[in-house]
């Protein structure tokens, strides 16, 4: 690895704490500083007024705000996220159990929007104002206005109610057992173990979320590659490589397509961090045992501690995944290590 | 053989924008000689670039060739079909730009984009087609250029840049070198230097020059023949002595005037470039000329040829012919 | 990236002078076109919704539940037997306050913020990008979710999320405007007294970021109005029985399987409304951009 790239890894990485560490301010804000009654809000509304002081001085919220402050952070360290007042787990034991779910939904929905959406952009680029580039531009434009909720509801109608061609909500048909839990990852467990019937049932499952989940990542990507292939056709390298006798299929293979896909690599970062916004959505429609289901349902039950676990736990997943991005694009683009 | 390497007859040239029709050029006539430095002359606008594109075939939209006639030894290159000019590209013919750094791909190292110059035509070992760019990266005086080979386009300097895009072009050995305007990027002490490189080198392999330029006494240094261009047209042509010692059109009278002179005051030609989507009628130049006729504001001046080497397009002259 | 999407965006600056051609552009695009037209339609119905809603909204009639979309009921009834096409047309106008109020909220926060930063630059500025970073580093709707928790449920509390989640995008374009200027004027400004850079900055800046924010915001709409509905989704939005788009969609799951539409059609409103302004921010967008590229 080039030094420069290790420098720029090491900075990056730097970075990345700091703003954790903001991550884990604000996240301290909303749990601790904000709420008029933060007892009553981990502990819910029915709790007695005896246990909320024993509750206040044990968690020390009686503390001055820095002291709290760093008690809070001391606790995240140590994996301490509090108890689910629903669950009554600790909230990390129950994240750690529903985030393989999520994990696998995410996945199959970012291959989902790679597919689409880089053909797409690819084509309706090359192709600009004809019908694909017109059509792919409406798809666009709709895919990143429907509201990935009811997009979910629309497909469970159609494809699942009236049409039957794909499962219901689930993530495994109920006559089904599950395989023994390896990874977490239902796909990956069932091949482990053997068992075939549970993968190919899982698969089932996975298409309408995926796709659903996926529509919106599709969406923007394909806007991406569009326009970054046609900002770097308008570069002038690529008129070089023209006037160099160069074959058309290599002047867009080797001096358009590499370098717009660079920039579609960074959006997949951000696109990630949609796609765990949208699995708390997707989960709940169809009932998917994941992060976003156990969120949800944390809202409902006003299971505060847990909701600010989740938030925590996924800006940190999301904050690795926005480094790595980075790190790739950095190596992929030996202009920016100079910066 | 044919007397000319290059023959451009009547290019007309259109851009459809938004806004209108931008009429860029408007029936240019250049021809160029074998081993010959012809230098295209013009203010920015003039139609210069897009008259050099147009021989490669790079006319970028919304621009298109309407008509005209390209002729590359005999051999008309507007009805090639796109492989055949794909093969005389960087062949035949190579084009080197204004901007050398922008001309390169920043995400691949320069090793890997001159050798692409050679594979595009010849299918030579990884080897043999190293050793013929180290070879041409010594002649433009690049120094250790085995290491050159490994870095990447921002690392170089606007001078190093430009040498290697010169290597770049003369790879193959071309018949013609178009030259947009190489060295207007570049600070004033390495502008000579690459003038000079290129003189040298071109004479070594034999090849002729298009070269584009907006500063008359660059091309004085450089060229053998001058063609003056304004607002799509080529309003005069000649030799360099010609057009320096005895300039007839008022356009190149007024660049010639407008080269600064120590101890004399400076001159500027009245008025501005025309908008080309609007021009005016006759001849393109007769709104800002000292010497406009009635006729020059109907009537399109013919090429007036002189000789063979000499031709004005300007009606002070229709008269005495 | 978001810096980079800023900065990008603060180079597109208008000239007075072409709005006329601006224009022609816009309405010549059959997408821009559909957009504000939607747009508008939007505007119309949530200023006379409930005026010409044929039902109350809240008014249940069991009998009519779960009735589906006929003469007398457009989009048919929900569970407690009240119009949903009511529902949607009084839904219009709080949605679109939602919306409307997030956006002014944030770029009023942003502008002041970001204005603040460019200016002054050196640790203020900093220290305001280490902590739109902090922002940046979680997805839009898991914050939005976390502060309308903290804040417990009501409207004023998810605009107030929203507006939360919103103003880091808004601080970062005003800033690369700011900085943009600065760069330019500064050399001039070595010439000129201290007074009068200010007031150059001043009469740069100022239209530079309107137009920077006109463009942002009405593409941030569509986001914003998607947000408000994921959030009411979830719960945490205006309380039932109030007919908030997202909230009706919640509503009406559990009868998915036979009465469909009880979720569809309120899906369908948020929909339109997202398409409508994602139409407009597009066609905008493009319309500048042709601009730029000219220049």
């Amino acid at each position: 690895m080039p030094m420069d790239l290790k420098a720029y890894i090491i900075r990056r990485l730097i970075l990345t704490i700091f703003v954790l560490f903001g991550v884990l301010v604000i996240t301290f804000f909303l749990s601790h500083v904000i709420p008029a009654d933060p007892i009553g809000a981990i502990l819910g509304p029915q709790a007695p007024p005896e246990l909320v002081d024993k509750i206040k001085h044990e968690w020390g919220f009686d503390k001055p705000l820095h002291e709290q402050f760093i008690d809070y952070i001391w606790r995240v360290l140590h994996g301490d996220l509090g108890k689910s007042i629903r669950t009554n787990r600790a909230v990390l034991t129950d994240i750690l159990s529903f985030f393989p779910a999520t994990i696998e939904l995410a996945t199959a929905a970012l291959i989902v929007g790679i597919l689409m959406g880089i053909p797409l952009g690819v084509i309706s680029a090359l192709k600009k104002d004809s019908i694909i580039d017109q059509l792919a531009r409406v798809f666009v434009i709709a895919g990143v206005s429907t509201p990935v909720f009811w997009l979910g509801l629309v497909f469970l109608i159609i494809f699942y109610y009236w049409l039957g061609w794909l499962p219901g909500p689930g993530r495994l048909d109920p006559f089904i057992s599950l395989p023994p839990r390896i990874t977490g990852l239902l796909l990956l467990d069932s091949l482990i173990s053997g068992r075939l019937d549970a993968f190919w049932n899982g698969i089932k499952h996975l298409v309408m979320p995926s796709i659903v989940l996926g529509w919106y990542a599709a969406a923007g990507i394909a806007r991406i590659t569009r326009s970054s292939i046609l900002e770097v056709l308008r570069q002038e390298h690529v008129r070089t490589a023209r006037a160099k006798g160069l074959k058309e299929r290599l002047v867009i293979l080797r001096h358009v397509l590499r370098n717009a896909l660079i920039p579609t690599i960074t959006v997949i970062g951000i696109t990630y961090g949609g796609l765990l916004e949208g699995a708390v959505l997707t989960e709940t429609i169809f009932a998917w045992p994941g992060l976003g289901r156990y969120a949800s349902g944390a809202f409902l039950y006003l299971d505060f501690l847990a909701v600010m676990g989740v938030t925590l736990f996924i800006a940190i997943i999301y904050s690795v995944v926005n480094l790595i991005v980075d790190i790739i694009y950095t190596y992929l683009d030996p202009r920016i290590r100079y910066r | 053989m044919t007397n000319y390497l290059l023959k451009i007859s009547n290019l007309v040239v259109h851009f459809y924008r938004y806004e209108g029709v931008v009429k860029a050029l408007d029936g240019v006539n250049l021809r160029i000689g074998y081993k010959e430095i012809l230098g295209l002359v013009g203010e920015t606008g003039s139609g210069k670039t897009v008259t050099a594109l147009s021989i490669m075939r790079l006319v970028p939209s919304p621009g298109k060739i309407i008509q005209g006639e390209i002729l590359f030894e005999g051999r008309d290159l507007l009805k090639l079909d796109d492989e055949e000019i794909r093969k005389i590209r960087g062949k035949e013919i190579s084009m080197i730009f204004q901007e050398p750094k922008a001309a390169l791909n920043p995400i691949l190292t320069v090793g890997f984009q001159l050798k692409e110059a050679i594979e595009a035509h010849s299918s030579l070992s990884d080897k043999e087609a190293e050793d013929i760019i180290i070879d041409m990266l010594k002649k433009v005086g690049l120094p250790d250029p085995r290491s050159l080979l490994k870095r990447y386009p921002h690392e170089l300097s606007g001078g190093m840049a430009q040498r290697i895009m010169i290597a770049m072009a003369l790879l193959m050995k071309p018949k013609l070198l178009i030259a947009d305007e190489p060295t207007s990027a570049l600070d004033v002490t390495v502008q000579a230097q690459i003038i000079q490189l290129i003189r040298d080198l071109v004479s070594e392999i034999g090849s002729s020059v298009l070269y584009i330029t907006h500063d008359l006494s660059v091309a004085a240094e450089l060229c053998d023949k001058v063609a003056v261009m304004y607002a799509g047209n080529i309003v005069e042509y000649g030799s360099i002595f010609d057009i320096f010692d005895n300039p007839m059109h008022p356009y190149t009278k007024g660049l010639l005037a407008a080269i600064p002179r120590l101890g004399h005051e400076l001159y500027t030609i009245e008025g501005e470039i025309p908008n080309l989507m609007n021009p005016p009628k006759g001849c393109r130049f007769h709104p800002r000329c000292p010497h406009a006729m009635e006729i020059c504001s109907k009537v399109k001046p013919p090429s007036i040829w002189l000789n063979r080497n000499r031709m004005v397009a300007c009606h002070l002259y229709s008269e005495e012919v | 990236m978001k810096k980079e999407e800023g900065e990008e965006k603060a180079k597109e600056v208008i000239v007075s002078s072409d709005f006329r051609l601006m224009l022609r552009l816009f309405l010549r695009s059959p997408t821009s076109l559909t957009g504000i037209i939607i747009v508008l339609i939007l505007i119309v119905l949530a200023i006379i919704g409930p005026y010409i809603a044929p039902y109350d909204p809240y008014l249940q009639n069991i009998d009519e539940r779960l009735k589906p979309p006929n003469w007398k009921h457009l989009c048919g009834t929900d569970q407690l037997g009240r119009d949903i096409f009511s529902r949607i047309l009084y839904g219009c106008r709080i949605s679109l306050s939602i919306a409307i109020l997030v956006v002014l909220v944030s770029t009023s926060i942003g502008l002041i913020l970001g204005l603040i930063s460019g200016y002054l630059g050196g640790i203020v500025d900093e220290v305001l990008m280490r902590i739109t970073d902090m922002f940046f580093a979680f997805p839009r709707l898991i914050l939005a979710m976390a502060v309308a928790a903290a804040l417990g449920p009501g409207l004023y509390n998810v605009m107030f999320s929203i507006a939360t989640v919103s103003w880091p995008v808004y601080a970062r374009l005003v800033r690369a405007c700011v900085l943009q200027i600065k760069n330019e004027t500064y050399i001039e400004a070595a010439r000129a007294i201290g007074a009068s850079r200010l007031r150059i900055m001043f009469k740069h800046i100022l239209p530079m970021v309107i137009h920077a924010i006109i463009v942002q915001s009405t593409l941030d709409m569509g986001g914003v109005i998607l947000l408000a509905a994921g959030l009411g989704f979830l719960g945490l939005g205006a309380p039932p029985p109030t007919p908030e788009w997202g909230v009706m969609v919640s509503e009406g799951r559990m009868y998915i399987r036979a009465q469909w539409w009880v979720s569809t059609f309120p899906g369908l409103a948020i929909f339109l409304a997202a398409l409508g302004f994602n139409l407009l921010g597009d066609g905008l967008r493009d319309v500048l951009d042709v601009k730029e590229r000219r220049e």
